[in-house]
């Protein structure tokens, strides 16, 4: 499996590493206080770079017909997909730690700093669960077909959320602080607990892409 | 003797294709030819024998070891070749040496290079450089350096132009019978398998018609050309493929060792005339239009 994770890996060097560097030189540059939109921003690369890591690493398997090579190899499915979970949760952790020693960096109050800790750990189960029904999807009907299914949920949910927050904002606007304080104060066991159950089930999910992989043979 | 490969009453159903009952039986040492039509069956029995795709049905025994739980010891101890290849496109050939060295237990890169350079492969082409030939040529330098004990062809030669045919085939040969290796090769081009095989198996429409020795084969089918009259009338009914000609009948008989004694007198006599048949007449008999 350590050769396949090795392969996998040049994401790693030629398109998260390269990401995160220019990314916090621009950080460092605009010195700039930690604020919402900051937080948004590193909350939203997590999800690009986790579904861009899959999307880039699948287009070069799907062009060289990679896993027709790879069944002639003494491998089982198993490692197959294990090797590219262990990638997605790789890039996960390194983006959530990458998250949280750059918000050290930044000024901020303690409950934005808190609330910025506690969304990145949200963030990062939220990002794994999702990359693990990803990966179901690619085994399951084939890279170019979840690429269309997943834009067009992309696409559409973020239509969605766009106009419902347009409705329910002006609503729910009062409550933001609620909300804000609440996540803060619940105890951190709580998120530790949380962090340790989206790996249990990302987990789990990489056991069903297993058996539609398997079940992909044909 | 135990069979190095046994398959017994494999099935796979698609849609407009059944692979019924397949079975099969490969003695350590021997070369396996597979021949047959288009859509005969073949390429889908070899994916079979490779787990590469599901069976619906049967059996498949390979060095006394069975999918799922032996994937990889059994494709430890096999070789692949198949008619596409399939490599990293991007990467070099030393790249995909080294790469596919990483899952064999028994790889040898010494092995590996001397193939390379045997079939005159530069370590730092990429993959996407080759021609169809080289590529062919990588995979057999691949699936013969990690002391396969069987070797799975899937129409390896289609393609192919005749030097590299002549050379690939010479390489069967040689492993078949210096390096006593089992080999089951699969291949439109009959007259490859009659060069190297010792065992001839004919699929057709998803079913094994025949799977006899080569030599027996060969020994046993024959085409006669006849003058009329000059052949018993119990032989002629069971001629397949009969003909007639300006100057007579031809036939094919599968059964020469038994009427070779009649038709002694007439051969002296120079009415009947014994050709041996090539494995073409033999698929061509068998396969149903």
């Amino acid at each position: 499996m350590w050769p396949l994770i090795k392969k996998n890996s040049i994401v790693f060097l030629n398109y998260i590493i390269p990401f995160l560097f220019f990314f916090t030189l621009y950080w460092f540059l605009e010195k700039r206080p930690l604020d919402p939109f900051i937080l948004g921003l590193q909350l939203f690369w997590m999800w690009i770079l986790t579904s861009g890591a899959i999307s880039n690493t699948e287009q070069r398997e799907a062009k060289n017909d990679a896993y027709k090579f790879l069944q002639t190899l003494p491998l089982n499915d198993h490692e197959i997909v294990a090797a590219k979970y262990s990638i997605i949760l790789g890039i996960v952790v390194t983006v959530f730690i990458y998250n949280q020693v750059l918000f050290s960096f930044f000024e901020s109050g303690p409950i934005l700093m808190k609330l910025a800790r506690i969304l990145t750990t949200l963030q990062a189960v939220i990002c794994l669960i999702l990359a693990g029904f990803l990966y179901i999807g690619v085994y399951k009907f084939g890279f170019h077909k979840m690429v269309k299914v997943f834009w067009g949920v992309a696409i559409g949910a973020a239509a969605l959320m766009i106009t419902s927050l347009e409705v329910i904002m002006p609503g729910i606007k009062d409550y933001l602080p609620v909300i804000a304080q609440f996540l803060v104060s619940v105890h951190w066991t709580i998120w530790l607990m949380l962090a340790l159950l989206g790996l249990y089930v990302y987990h789990e999910l990489m056991k069903i892409a297993v058996k539609a992989k398997i079940a992909a043979r044909g | 003797m135990n069979n190095l490969l046994e398959v017994k009453g494999l099935c796979k159903q698609y849609n407009e294709f059944t692979l019924d009952n397949i079975s099969l039986q490969l003695p350590p040492g021997h070369i396996m030819g597979v021949i047959g039509p288009n859509g005969a069956g073949k390429t889908t029995t070899i994916k079979l024998i490779m787990n590469m795709i599901k069976s619906d049905g049967g059996e498949i025994d390979i060095l006394g070891l069975k999918y799922p739980d032996d994937e990889k010891e059994i494709k430890n101890r096999i070789g692949y070749v198949g008619e596409e290849q399939y490599f990293y496109q991007n990467k070099t050939v030393a790249w995909t040496g080294k790469f596919v060295s990483n899952f064999f237990k028994a790889w040898d890169k010494n092995v590996f290079n001397a193939y390379l350079e045997d079939f005159r492969i530069s370590r730092t082409k990429k993959i996407k450089e080759l021609s169809k030939g080289m590529k062919t040529k990588l995979s057999f330098a691949i699936a013969l350096s990690h002391a396969p004990e069987i070797l799975i062809l899937d129409e390896p030669t289609a393609g192919l132009d005749p030097v590299i045919r002549r050379e690939i085939l010479d390489l069967l040969l040689k492993v078949g019978r210096e390096e006593e290796k089992s080999v089951i090769i699969s291949s439109h081009i009959t007259e490859d398998l009659a060069r190297i095989a010792d065992i001839i198996t004919i699929m057709d429409n998803g079913k094994i018609i025949l799977s006899k020795a080569k030599d027996d084969l060969l020994g046993n089918w024959k085409k006669i050309h006849f003058k009329k009259d000059s052949l018993d009338r119990n032989i002629t009914t069971k001629l397949s493929q009969v003909e007639e000609q300006m100057f007579g009948s031809c036939g094919i008989t599968n059964d020469y060792g038994k009427i070779k004694d009649q038709l002694t007198e007439g051969i002296a006599r120079g009415y009947i005339k014994v050709e041996n048949v090539t494995l073409d007449d033999i698929l061509i008999a068998n396969v149903k239009p």
